[in-house]
């Protein structure tokens, strides 16, 4: 009898223990529904809203990255002293920490998705849909970020020797993956992408939209040189999205917040004081490159005053008054479109895409022909285009007109990678430094390097100095 | 105040009325016999204030200063004959008494009672290294709090002061440090009830690091020393087990004094500090020296680039003064050489403007007493202390009543009610004042002749005067004096609780023990930035990223707190003697305890201190702000205001069993095992214990013969288990709900992130501890040694490794990595002279611990943060520095033995250099005291000191190459060689180095201009800065002179005619001398943080 009382007493002390110390912690949570799930989204999309941290789409911090920094349109060595934080090439740029920050930082999206897309067992409602499909197109996103930056360019028809990313597709602290190949990086992203277009978001709250993952894919293929998919897609873009005129052009890239015209997707669309501030220090230290000539001669004299892109690009201190616009709009896709058929054995087409797109930014404009062709820029260091032929003057004004329409949107340091990846130098400090042909693709992280058996560094990054 | 005096007010009123009650005591009748005797020592010399007590009342005489004494007492009663330092002696009394009563010398009890917060039991019967310090040894520094008391005085038991501002919290390590990510500051128990006094962390985007106080966050400060018994350090897994998962860090346990038997006893002490300057000083350039050493720097560096028109660098007022910088535009060579005499003459001593001499006092008034039914003990505390620095102070209120009970001879109540209440006051700066103390020029002036706040011209001037973009400074500039007067920082604290204790004998050897208490802290606290202030200036959301606006706000941030927490404790306990040789005691128990703590807090704009409102600024009129300037307002309004809640709760159950043999053999056994709240966690339950052995030598027969010599000899040995939980990761998957919502026109979304990377394999971190250690008690005690060898290791220590940024994280915490402390003890105490007039007595003690990283996954290549297996925690590594290269000018690092060179890459390869140079934490720690007396006048000297610490030193200055934003031309290799932290005062030594010119290599090595000319000394010298911080590391080994006292005791024939029963008189000096080779103020507090102050103080105690 005694024996029974203290199992009873036991019994009753374990089970009124786990009750003692069962307490729902405030603030935290394991997450179960999708409305819980939705949080660890709202997180990168207020991030994308807000412009900070944000290297999907990015942000001015990352314009300037890329394109004062990386590219050509700017020139390094008139530098004034309050821009002496700006790196001076692309090369300056790839040591341990800030090379790798944005492959960390992607990834990291990536584990979030793949928390969503794995543990969440809600199904089937309007939430858990939107929730999956926002996962699906951030994780594609977060990958073509990744497949743009730390591969090389691709190959046509080398998909499958190539080198991809490492691809996670659940969350799991114990995977050490290696790097797949380009193939799989590709098809993970078109089926993700895919995935996402399927649930059919339309949602303007979640960002990630239909509209948006087409856009992506049309990115994907046109990037991979997949010219036939690209076209179809580009084109279904500009029929939802159609371009406009001079004067509602000019509206859409000056409103800085606001998403406007023929905006797919953007950056900053509610900024915060402290992503202001980052904002207001981009805005301010572009000032101090000034933006190159070369740029600037990509105009003709004539061209200055007629294109509407001129006024809103520099001024006359060459100072780049533009404002940031990080996102996707239906010129790209314009752009694409003429580049597709011209790979696709289509000049005529091409030619027309291009007349299109430059008769709605210049005023009283007169469409070239194939016979009034503008020669070649001598100064332009792209010599061959993405497949690696010497440039027609029909691909030099794709070309061009690409550098001048997406200028200052993150586009010409790919751009340059994407055709020949070209060595060039610029000047600084008496000094010369040469972006090489390696550095268009930056390296892994070191340590992840360091850490994962048979993780390959991408080539020229072979010595490992720590100090 | 006034609730103070109304609280005083009815304390007097009580002691009136039992004062009042014991008068009708001296009736004589027939079963009444007198007592009339005198008592002496063993030499027969009288001893005047002896006292006898009857036992069970309140009644008693003190004997005159012959030694004599008389009273009635009722037949048959006990007297009891008592003389501090004498044993006690009691006889019955049948028939009248007279004659001599000689009392022998007191012999150091052998069977000292240790309370460890579950038990009372004798030293002789444990098996666990504990020490205890009584209230005579906490008197040595009436200011400190009860952290700061126990510096120095037990082995092992390694105290050193964060800094010297008034209430601050010491940093305690009890055999060094074992955990290496987790707390490893020891559990506080006071009255057998663990302290959980948390106040929860505030975090906003707009509430900045200093806008809150949290100074109380801990609550040991609110204790009061003069209400302590004594305190007991629990060391070893033996001792602390029974603490269970807590007890990783150790244990100290508080016991404050009870009432006793008796008549009323009511004691008063005083006491007067003054706070002066630390004793050391730091050696730095005066204005005369500093100009001189700017213009040897214009010469050398600025004036021919100046004179053709190159850029140049810009260095002190000097630089300023010649390139004709702002004000001094436009000057002729004769204005700007007048310009300089003038500032010359004068020499600014920061240190001295800063620091004041400032007086403190204390007050402390007790009466306990009782009937041998129920004691009764009530104290009433008050301490005011004013720091060493202007316009911070802290003030300390205690109260608290205790009432035990003995209803019946089975039952025993107690209670005990304890408030303190805490304000602490300071400046708010956003400058540290010791970095500002330091770096300060010495030609600027805290005040214009008219009185007002000068503006310091060079502190923020480096970078405008070297042609660089900063933010600009407030219109009247900035000064130290007018953030002092313009800001505050205050925090108030109230703790109160309760403690009930009961205990019911059972039968003759089983008793009930129950506990329970219940504690209820506030804390509030308020910043206030004046709108004149630099804080305010550079906290004004409105206006960030702007340089145009002038436009200025104060701010007021408040946060109150509370915290409630309770433990409920109940235990059998059995104890018996079999057969005469056969002794056992056993505990079993269970408790709970948790806290719940809530914070609330605001910050408001525009704070107008006269009327207590406030007027939230908004954009300025021409801003037009647009929908994204309202959503950006609004998140500055979102972070304005908050709140915090965090809850704790734990279950535990303990055994212990304790057996003794023939008082010769111990053996005792504690198992315990604690159940956490801890989120996710499917471990709850956590099981530690120990084992230990203990044999009293003395007790063996064959020692009998050593007796005269041996007078006690006790071999311990114990191994045990006990655990730490950490609480900063989780096992599982937890999101984290942000602090700010996504929003959009029409609603907002919650937002979540996982900060840490769950591990499902997280476990608690283990010690396993095992000890040996040896007493010996020579001559009848006189001498006593104990020395003590350990050896504990921690295993499942709680690590970040670094995880392939794949999985989304950069590191996991893994229980991964080992961790050893060995050490050694001894302490040794020695009453060397004793006589009636003459008593000498000393005691030292001195620990050597080594710490040693067994095993750790780094989380990066490289070292990290001084975490390298085989080395102790905080361990530096760097190089090695062999002196001044004449050629070079830089110094030089000794290469590894293993080092190749074949490059210049790998001479400048910090890698080559690298180099084990010591560690942060010093290994040897001790501290001895001294006390000697002479009749009634007594001096006690007591001190500390530490051996084999090593510093980086980290008073950076504010101002280095790096301060001017440009593309570096010939790299820094140290501070020491940077031109521009000349910019800011620099110390006398600085002027003394080497050039080209003269290449000397006993001084300072050469300056070198980042900017300037390209000297491409990386390709012969390392240049790292891991490598070439040598240069700045100092040993902090000292010997402190903690405190010297001096006491006078009155004579009591003459303090009798007052009706006082004592009166003692001291004088005390603390932190008086240090010897070190330390370069700054003070080694324990090394870098530009808050100086321990000299304080000299008077006390004065009276009994009643």
């Amino acid at each position: 009898m005694k024996k029974l009382y203290i199992c009873l007493l036991i019994a009753f002390i374990g089970s009124s223990c786990k009750g003692y110390l069962d307490i729902k912690p405030y603030g935290r949570t394991i997450p179960k529904t999708a409305e819980e799930f939705s949080a660890l989204m709202h997180k990168h999309l207020d991030e994308l809203d807000n412009g900070s941290s944000n290297y999907f789409v990015g942000n001015a911090q990352l314009l300037l990255q890329w394109d004062v920094e990386c590219g050509d349109d700017f020139e390094a060595c008139l530098t004034e002293p309050g821009g002496n934080t700006l790196a001076i090439y692309t090369g300056s740029l790839l040591n341990i920490s800030s090379a790798s920050a944005e492959y960390a930082q992607l990834y990291a999206v990536i584990r979030d998705c793949n928390i969503v897309l794995g543990e969440m067992k809600e199904d089937g409602t309007t939430l858990s849909n939107k929730v999956r499909a926002t996962a699906y197109a951030l994780r594609a996103v977060c990958y073509y970020q990744l497949l743009r930056t730390y591969c090389e360019v691709p190959e046509t028809g080398k998909f499958e020797e190539q080198l991809g990313v490492p691809l996670v597709k659940s969350f799991d602290m114990e995977e050490r993956p290696i790097r797949s190949s380009m193939q799989a990086t590709i098809d993970l992203i078109e089926s993700d992408l895919k995935a996402s277009i399927n649930y059919e978001c339309t949602d303007d709250l979640y960002r990630f939209t239909q509209d948006v993952c087409k856009g992506y894919l049309a990115r994907l293929y046109f990037w991979t040189k997949q010219w036939d998919k690209a076209l179809a897609l580009s084109q279904e873009m500009l029929k939802s999205h159609p371009l406009i005129d001079a004067d509602a052009y000019k509206t859409m890239m000056q409103s800085t917040f606001k998403i406007s015209g023929n905006q797919i997707i953007k950056a900053y669309r509610s900024y915060t004081s402290s992503t202001s501030t980052e904002y207001t220090a981009a805005v301010n230290i572009i000032k101090f490159r000034p933006v190159s000539k070369r740029f600037i001669n990509q105009f003709t004299s004539e061209e200055r005053t007629t294109d509407v892109r001129y006024s809103i690009d520099v001024n006359r201190k060459r100072q780049a008054i533009k404002p940031f616009f990080c996102g996707m709009r239906s010129a790209e896709f314009k752009l694409m479109e003429a580049e597709c058929y011209y790979h696709l054995s289509k000049p005529d087409e091409a030619l027309a895409s291009i007349n299109d797109l430059r008769s709605l930014r210049i005023s009283n404009y007169k469409e070239f022909t194939m016979n009034t062709l503008p020669s070649l820029n001598p100064d332009e260091i792209i010599k061959v285009d993405a497949e690696g032929k010497v440039l027609t003057p029909l691909m030099g004004l794709i070309l061009n007109e690409r550098r001048k329409e997406m200028f200052l949107e993150g586009d010409r340091f790919f751009e340059l990678k994407r055709n020949g990846s070209p060595e060039f130098w610029v000047a600084y400090n008496g000094r010369k430094y040469t972006t090489q042909k390696f550095m268009y693709t930056f390296p892994l992280p070191a340590t992840d390097v360091e850490i994962v058996p048979g993780l390959k560094q991408n080539p020229g990054y072979t010595e490992l100095v720590t100090n | 105040m006034n609730k103070l005096k109304f609280i005083l007010f009815l304390c007097v009123c009580f002691i009136s009325i039992s004062l009042f009650s014991q008068q009708n005591t001296g009736k004589k009748n027939d079963a009444m016999i007198l007592v009339k005797v005198v008592v002496v020592d063993k030499q027969g010399d009288p001893l005047p204030g002896a006292s006898v007590k009857v036992s069970g009342k309140a009644q008693g005489v003190i004997s005159d200063d012959k030694g004599r004494l008389s009273l009635w007492v009722d037949r048959n009663s006990l007297l009891v004959f008592s003389y501090i330092g004498m044993q006690q002696k009691s006889i019955k009394v049948t028939k009248p008494l007279s004659g001599v009563i000689t009392l022998e010398d007191n012999v150091v009890s052998l069977d000292q009672v240790v309370v460890t917060g579950y038990t009372r039991t004798t030293k002789r019967r444990t098996t666990g290294s504990l020490a205890t310090l009584s209230e005579k040894d906490l008197k040595t520094a009436p200011m400190a709090n009860i952290d700061m008391l126990l510096q120095g005085k037990i082995a092992g038991v390694d105290v050193k002061a964060i800094s010297g501002r008034p209430g601050e919290t010491a940093k305690i390590r009890i055999r060094g440090t074992n955990t290496i990510t987790g707390n490893a500051e020891p559990l506080w128990v006071v009255d057998g009830v663990p302290l959980q006094r948390d106040i929860p962390k505030i975090s906003s985007s707009q509430i900045l690091a200093n806008n809150f106080n949290d100074i109380f966050s801990n609550g040991i400060a609110g204790i009061n020393p003069n209400d302590i018994e004594n305190v007991t350090v629990l060391k070893d897994a033996s001792a602390a087990a029974i603490y269970g998962s807590r007890a990783a860090g150790g244990v100290i346990v508080i016991t404050t004094k009870r009432g006793k038997e008796g008549k009323m006893n009511i004691s008063y002490s005083a006491n007067m500090s003054i706070v002066t300057s630390p004793p050391h000083n730091a050696d730095l350039m005066n204005s005369k020296e500093k100009l001189a050493w700017e213009q040897e720097l214009w010469n050398e560096f600025s004036q021919s680039h100046y004179a053709n028109g190159e850029k140049y660098p810009v260095v002190g007022i000097v630089g300023m003064i010649r390139a004709g910088y702002g004000k001094y535009r436009g000057m002729t060579g004769t204005q700007q050489d007048a310009e300089i005499a003038n500032l010359g003459a004068h020499t600014t001593d920061w240190f001295k403007e800063l620091f004041q001499n400032s007086i403190s006092q204390s007050h402390y008034l007790s009466f306990s007493g009782g009937s041998n039914r129920s004691t009764y003990y009530v104290s009433l505390g008050v301490s005011q202390n004013n720091g060493l620095v202007k316009k911070t102070n802290y003030d300390r209120y205690n109260m608290s009543a205790k009432i035990d009970m003995k209803p019946n001879d089975r039952v025993k109540l107690g209670f005990s009610f304890d408030m303190s209440m805490q304000k602490s006051t300071s400046p708010s700066l956003n400058v540290d004042p010791f970095q500002y103390a330091y770096f300060a020029n010495p030609y600027e002036r805290p005040f214009n002749s008219d009185g007002s706040y000068a503006a310091d011209n060079t502190y923020f001037a480096l970078r405008m005067a070297n042609g660089a973009y900063d933010l600009p400074q407030p219109p009247s500039g900035y000064n130290i004096f007018r953030e002092m007067d313009t800001t505050s920082s205050k925090s108030k604290n109230f703790t109160s609780s309760v403690i009930g204790n009961l205990d019911i004998r059972m039968t003759d050897n089983l008793s009930f023990e129950g506990m329970a208490s219940y504690g209820y802290v506030v804390n509030n606290s308020d910043n206030i930035n004046g709108k004149e202030s630099n804080a305010a200036w550079n906290d004004r959301p409105f206006d960030s990223g702007s340089f145009t606006s002038k436009r200025t706000y104060g701010s007021i941030a408040q946060a109150s707190s509370y915290n409630t927490n309770y433990n409920l404790r109940g235990q059998l306990h059995y104890f018996n003697t079999f057969k005469n040789d056969h002794y056992i005691s056993v505990l079993l128990g269970s408790e709970i305890r948790g806290q719940y703590t809530k914070s609330i807090y605001e910050k408001r704009y525009g704070y107008d201190p006269v009327s207590g409102n406030s007027s939230m600024p908004t954009y300025p009129e021409n801003a037009n702000p647009s929908y994204s300037d309202l959503l950006s307002y609004a998140a500055i309004m979102d972070a304005l205001s908050g709140q915090s809640i965090s809850e704790d709760a734990f279950a535990s159950f303990y055994f212990s069993m304790d057996y003794v043999f023939k008082q010769r053999y111990v053996a005792s056994l504690t198992m315990r095992t604690d159940g956490s709240n801890n989120f996710g966690s499917k471990e709850q339950f956590n099981p530690t214990g120990s084992f230990g052995l203990s044999w009293n030598i003395d007790q063996e027969p064959f020692m009998k013969k050593f007796k005269p010599i041996i007078s006690s000899m006790s071999m311990r040995t114990a191994f045990g288990y006990t655990g730490n939980i950490n609480k900063s990761v989780y096992p599982q998957l937890v999101m984290d709900y942000e602090s700010t919502f996504r929003k959009t026109d029409i609603d907002y979304y919650r937002m979540g992130s996982i900060r840490n990377a769950p591990n499902p394999r997280l476990r608690w971190e283990k010690n396993r501890d095992m000890k040996v250690s040896l007493d010996i008690g020579l001559f009848n005690e006189r001498i006593h040694v104990q020395g003590e060898l350990y050896d504990r290791r921690t295993s499942d220590a709680v690590t970040t490794i670094t995880v392939p940024s794949t999985t989304g994280f950069s590191s996991q915490s893994y229980n991964t990595s080992e961790l050893l402390n060995q050490g050694a003890e001894l302490s040794l105490s020695a009453h060397i002279i004793k006589s009636s007039n003459w008593d000498l007595s000393m005691s030292a003690n001195l620990s050597y611990n080594r710490n040693k990283l067994l095993k750790f996954n780094s989380p990066s290549s490289g070292l990290y943060a001084g975490n390298y297996v085989g080395y102790p925690l905080g361990s530096i590594f760097s190089g090695k520095m062999m002196g001044i290269d004449r050629k070079l000018g830089i110094y030089t690092y000794q290469a590894r033995p293993d080092a190749v060179f074949s490059t210049p890459a790998d001479r400048n390869n910090a890698d080559n250099y690298l180099f084990y140079l010591g560690t942060s934490t010093a290994p040897t720690n001790g501290g001895y005291s001294i006390n000697l007396s002479y009749k009634r006048l007594s001096i006690n000297m007591g001190g500390s000191y530490s051996f084999g610490g090593k510093v980086l030193e980290d008073v950076s200055s504010p101002v280095s190459y790096s301060s001017i934003s440009g593309t570096v031309v010939e790299p820094i290799p140290a501070r020491i060689n940077d031109l521009y932290v000349n910019h800011l005062n620099v110390s006398r030594n600085a002027s003394k180095h080497w050039t080209p010119d003269n290449p000397i290599t006993n001084g300072n090595p050469r300056i070198i201009d980042a900017y300037g000319e390209y000297l491409g000394l990386s390709n012969y010298m390392v240049s790292s800065s891991v490598i070439t911080n040598a240069s700045m590391m100092q040993s902090v080994s000292y010997f402190k002179l903690g405190s010297i006292s001096l006491g006078y005791s009155l004579k009591e024939s003459w303090i009798k005619k007052f009706c006082l029963s004592s009166l003692s008189l001291s004088v005390t000096m603390n932190n008086i001398f240090i010897l070190t080779n330390y370069k700054g103020l003070d080694p324990e507090t090394p870098g530009a943080v808050y100086p321990m102050a000299r304080t000299y103080s008077m006390g004065i105690s009276i009994g009643f």
